[in-house]
């Protein structure tokens, strides 16, 4: 729960989504639910030659388990309180 | 000499909002939590024309008319569209597909208006022979990446996490 | 827009949402219930309202008796019972209008119901007049069976039709008991819409047009003549009054989200959009065949979306999703969802807005009407009120499985859920053998007991604050045991050897708020005692280098304690007694090598609090004469310490390649200053004495320096050098003027 609580309060905030083949989506998270399923609004692509379709896609959703990375600002984050969280969990 | 005060841990700051919080309820807060739901992500666009890329790669376009809470979709009017190097494509007609969830990497929302203007500039070709350079350019990534894989265990110690099945 | 006098401001889903879904698996089979039945689920309030008739039972008694379904008590002729119905009855229409059922029905005035075949002999001329150009049978969210069981269509229509599912016969059971009801029900209304409709129809008349499409040219073949019937391909079944608002929908598709309307009447002012981008075509006849044609595929896409819409009606949605909030939902979330819930308290503008965007954000996201602009807000939030509360006790109800095991099964399953998931590896810890030592001998300290013990005060000082924030009373006792500050058992204090972690520094000012003032005096007692064996102290002394230089890490390892537990202390001493400052100074004095203390910045700094503390307290306040004789005294063990090595408090001289480079002294020059001021005459001079060489050192130094940090050191110089009356210039001392 603690990736899930982490995510809700990144909702509204940009993010880049790296995928597990390679490819990064920046847009801005509307929506996270407890398998860490994404969904983006207002989305560009890195790539604009594997999916060329991309260009009329406003919103999207991504499936968790290919997500590799989620790019964050360093601002979005209380490591203090994340850190404190993660400790929570093993309570 | 100037004394400084002792900081509150962070979360202790304000605790009578804390307090407050929690007397909102249980249900409040889940009122709250309608958005960090799949469904609040897909059930907006159903009915709609939306375009689903799976783990195999392929790309289905069609309208969304059912999911479910694990993302198993219902698309109608769905085509497979294959893209090929050199401005290349190619479309399939597959009528109405169920697809399971765990197949899907990307559900996107098209905007009627412009889901051509991509395909507008390219070429196209029948599909069955698009089908056949694709699947051989699949077979030719896949000797890659395995090749890669030994490799990297042999001379680094290191594990690829190339799945075959994972080709988009 | 009104079509059958439909009413579009009223709420139209006001059915009891929880009352009606039982789940997927169990759903009602009629599944136009609600569109048949409106609000009242329970009562259909017809023209006699004869609540101790089972219309049901008496719909239903043909069948049990094994006659024709759809046939009436007397089992042979569709005439309606007259018990039932009574002579004239006076129709009521029902909440819930559904303008989708009129069209096929007659509009006449007899309520007899007709044999099939007479209901099919009627449409066929009837259909031309009272068919409403705006008719779409996709305008109501088409249930699962496809068919509205209250169509009672004769056989032969069926396979007439392109449209697939719309002449089906009724696959459920129940359609027969309803029909009567429903056939009563919708005349009148038919009746009262026709002449509304009545100006449309010319237009629609007008605006026919020789069918491009196969399906609708089929239709024109077969009787009744359905060319009326828009959906079939008809493109100009459409009023041009409603040109816009399908147009807005269209346009709006991105920005639908906000759409207010329900299910079919979306569909209906999509398919308006037809009717608009025709018009839109007679309009402006100029734009470019390119734009036509694109326009033209647009709304055939348009229409082939909307053909099918609404399959997943709302409910369905709602399913989806409370199903999901069960998952999420838990008893604790403080516990279980801590990083949100802290974060959104520390961030939260109190007021209330946020359920309201809430709601809004539900309401665009299920895309659902709820009628009214004013009562949107509200009722979403009740509606997610209510299913909430069915989720969470639903999930509070739920056995907490964790095996499964059918009898005469073979095996078991395990069960594992989103909190607490299946394990995949079974470890078992083998108990640790705990060395007993019998013999007193003190137990080592490993890194990994240090570690360990320090996460046991973590754990418990969370605890303790979250019992604080609940407002529970909670004891220190167990965050006191685990912190081991009295156990002596071990070679070096486990609480001293926490602090040379990050993490134990970092606690330290957590720690403190949460101990009582004894707890707190032990602590810094315990501090001091061990002040050498502190780690970050220990290293930061020159001495340690071969280099005579304090390293990178340590020197922010260094600042990272000044932060953290120099605060803590400060605050602390600033409030203990001129007899405990005393007390802590000889403990000091006696329990480390003072000299070794001295070299390193932090045990130098601490000593500099301590005695300026006393000092300050000394010249504020009234001090006992035994207060200042043990003050004496402690200050006279202390000199004598550094006494003959206090030139080495000062780190020598670095050069890196060839070049000086200075470092902040500063710290020096306090101690040596605090130090001048609590010592008498003889004290003083001892001290000029020593590190005379410094002092015209520092001078030198500043001059080679120059600017401001030159400025800096002969400040610092002066800092001592004025407690003393002297100053000093870069060039020269002199006595100090006031």
């Amino acid at each position: 729960m603690l990736f899930f609580s982490f995510f809700k309060t990144l909702v509204d905030q940009e993010v880049t989504v790296e995928l597990k083949n390679d490819i990064s989506i920046t847009g801005t998270l509307k929506s996270v639910d407890q398998f860490l399923n994404l969904k983006l609004d207002n989305i560009t692509c890195n790539n604009d030659t594997k999916y060329p379709h991309l260009i009329a896609v406003r919103n999207l959703f991504i499936r968790g388990s290919t997500v590799r990375y989620v790019h964050l600002k360093k601002e979005s984050v209380d490591t203090n309180l994340l850190q404190d969280a993660a400790r929570r969990g093993m309570l | 000499m100037s004394q400084a005060q002792i900081q509150q841990p962070h979360h202790q700051q304000q605790p009578n909002k804390n307090v407050d919080a929690l007397s909102q309820g249980v249900e409040d807060l889940y009122l709250e939590s309608y958005a960090f739901t799949t469904a609040a992500g897909i059930v907006g666009s159903v009915d709609r024309k939306v375009f689903v890329l799976l783990r195999d790669g392929r790309n289905l376009f069609g309208i969304l008319r059912t999911f479910d809470q694990y993302a198993n979709l219902v698309l109608q009017d769905t085509i497979e569209r294959i893209y090929l190097p050199n401005n290349r494509y190619a479309e399939a007609d597959r009528g109405v597909f169920l697809i399971r969830g765990e197949n899907v990497v990307m559900l996107g929302e098209l905007d009627i208006d412009k889901e051509d203007t991509a395909i507008e500039e390219m070429v196209q070709m029948p599909f069955n022979e698009a089908d056949k350079e694709w699947e051989a350019l699949n077979a030719e990534r896949i000797k890659l990446e395995t090749q890669r894989a030994k490799k990297l265990l042999k001379v680094s110690g290191l594990t690829s996490d190339f799945v075959k099945s994972d080709l988009y | 827009m009104s079509f059958f006098g439909f009413d579009a401001t009223r709420p139209t889903e006001e059915y009891d949402f929880e009352e009606t879904y039982d789940g997927l698996g169990e759903r009602n089979t009629d599944a136009l219930n609600d569109e048949t039945f409106g609000e009242s689920q329970k009562e259909f309030s017809f023209a006699q309202a004869n609540p101790n008739v089972s219309y049901a039972q008496a719909a239903a008694e043909p069948q049990a008796r094994g006659g024709r379904p759809g046939e009436g008590a007397r089992g042979d002729d569709l005439q309606p019972m007259a018990s039932l119905w009574g002579g004239e009855p006076q129709f009521h229409p029902p909440p819930q209008p559904f303008p989708q059922f009129q069209q096929f029905q007659q509009p006449q005035q007899d309520k007899k119901f007709l044999s099939l075949e007479e209901i099919e002999a009627q449409m066929a001329p009837q259909f031309q007049q009272n068919f409403p150009p705006n008719f779409n049978p996709n305008m109501f969210p088409p249930p699962p069976g496809y068919f509205p069981p209250g169509m009672n269509f004769p056989p032969g229509f069926a396979p007439q039709f392109q449209h697939p599912g719309f002449f089906q016969g009724p696959p459920q059971a129940q359609p027969q008991q309803v029909q009567p009801q429903v056939q009563v029900q919708v005349q009148p209304q038919v009746q009262a819409q026709v002449q509304p409709q009545a100006q449309v129809q010319p237009q629609v008349q007008v605006q026919a047009q020789p069918q491009s499409q196969p399906q609708s040219q089929e239709i024109e073949k077969v009787k009744p003549d359905l060319s009326q019937f828009p959906v079939l391909g008809d493109k100009a079944g459409y009023p041009r009054g409603h040109e816009h608002e399908g147009v807005d929908e269209l346009e709006g598709h991105e920005h639908a989200r906000t759409d207010e309307h329900e299910e079919h009447e979306n569909n209906h002012s999509h398919d308006h959009s037809h009717a608009h981008s025709h018009a839109h075509e007679y309009a402006h006849p100029d734009l470019s065949p390119e734009e036509q044609s694109r326009l033209v595929a647009r709304s055939q896409k348009v229409q082939r979306i909307m053909k099918y819409s609404g399959i997943m009606n709302p409910r369905d949605k709602d399913f989806v999703t409370r199903f999901q909030l069960s998952q999420i939902v838990t008893d604790d979330p403080y516990n279980e969802d801590f990083y949100f819930q802290i974060y959104k308290a520390l961030r939260r503008v109190y007021n209330n807005q946020p359920l309201n965007l809430i709601a809004q954000a539900y309401l665009e996201h299920s895309g659902h009407r709820l009628g009214g602009k004013y009562k949107r807000a509200d009722v979403a939030l009740q509606r997610m009120q209510q299913q909430v509360q069915k989720a969470v006790t639903v999930a509070r109800e739920r056995p907490k499985l964790t095996q499964f095991a059918r009898e005469g099964a073979l095996g078991k399953i395990s069960i594992g859920n989103g909190q607490k998931p299946r394990q995949q590896l079974e470890i078992t810890q083998v108990a640790t053998p705990k060395r007993t030592d019998a013999s007193g001998t003190l137990k080592p300290v490993s890194r990994r007991f240090v570690l360990g013990a320090l996460e046991r005060v973590i754990a418990n000082i969370l605890a303790l604050e979250g019992a604080h924030r609940e407002g529970k009373p909670a004891v220190s006792d167990d965050l006191w045991a685990s912190m081991h500050v009295l156990d002596q058992s071990y070679q070096v204090n486990p609480f001293i050897e926490m602090l040379s972690y990050e993490k134990g520094l970092k606690m330290f000012p957590r720690i403190f708020p949460l101990l009582s003032r004894e707890q707190r005096l032990t602590v810094v007692t315990l501090l001091f005692a061990n002040l050498q064996h502190v780690q970050v102290v220990a290293r930061g002394s020159y001495r340690a280098y071969a280099d005579a230089r304090v390293p990178r890490d340590v020197l922010t390892h260094i600042e990272l304690f000044q932060v953290t537990a120099m605060k803590v202390l400060l605050v602390f001493l600033s409030e203990a007694k001129f007899s405990e400052i005393v007390g802590l100074l000889a403990i000091l004095v006696s329990s480390n090598n003072v000299a070794f203390v001295s070299t390193t910045r932090l045990g130098l700094a601490l000593i500099t609090l301590l005695i300026s503390r006393a000092e300050l307290i000394k010249q504020e306040f009234k001090i006992s004469a035994t207060d200042l004789a043990m003050w004496s005294s402690v200050y006279d063990d202390l000199f004598g310490c550094l006494e003959s090595r206090l030139a080495w408090i000062f780190p020598p001289a670095v050069t890196v390649d060839g070049e000086p480079v200075f470092e902040d002294d500063s710290y020096t020059w306090q101690f040596l200053a605090s130090l001048a001021l609590s010592g008498k005459l003889n004290h003083q001079r001892i001290l000029v004495d020593e590190i005379r060489d410094e002092i015209f050192g520092s001078m030198s130094k500043a001059k080679a320096q120059g600017g401001d940090a030159g400025a800096r050191t002969i400040l610092n110089l002066n800092l001592f050098l004025n407690v003393i009356g002297l100053n000093a210039t870069y060039d020269e001392i002199t006595e100090l003027k006031n």
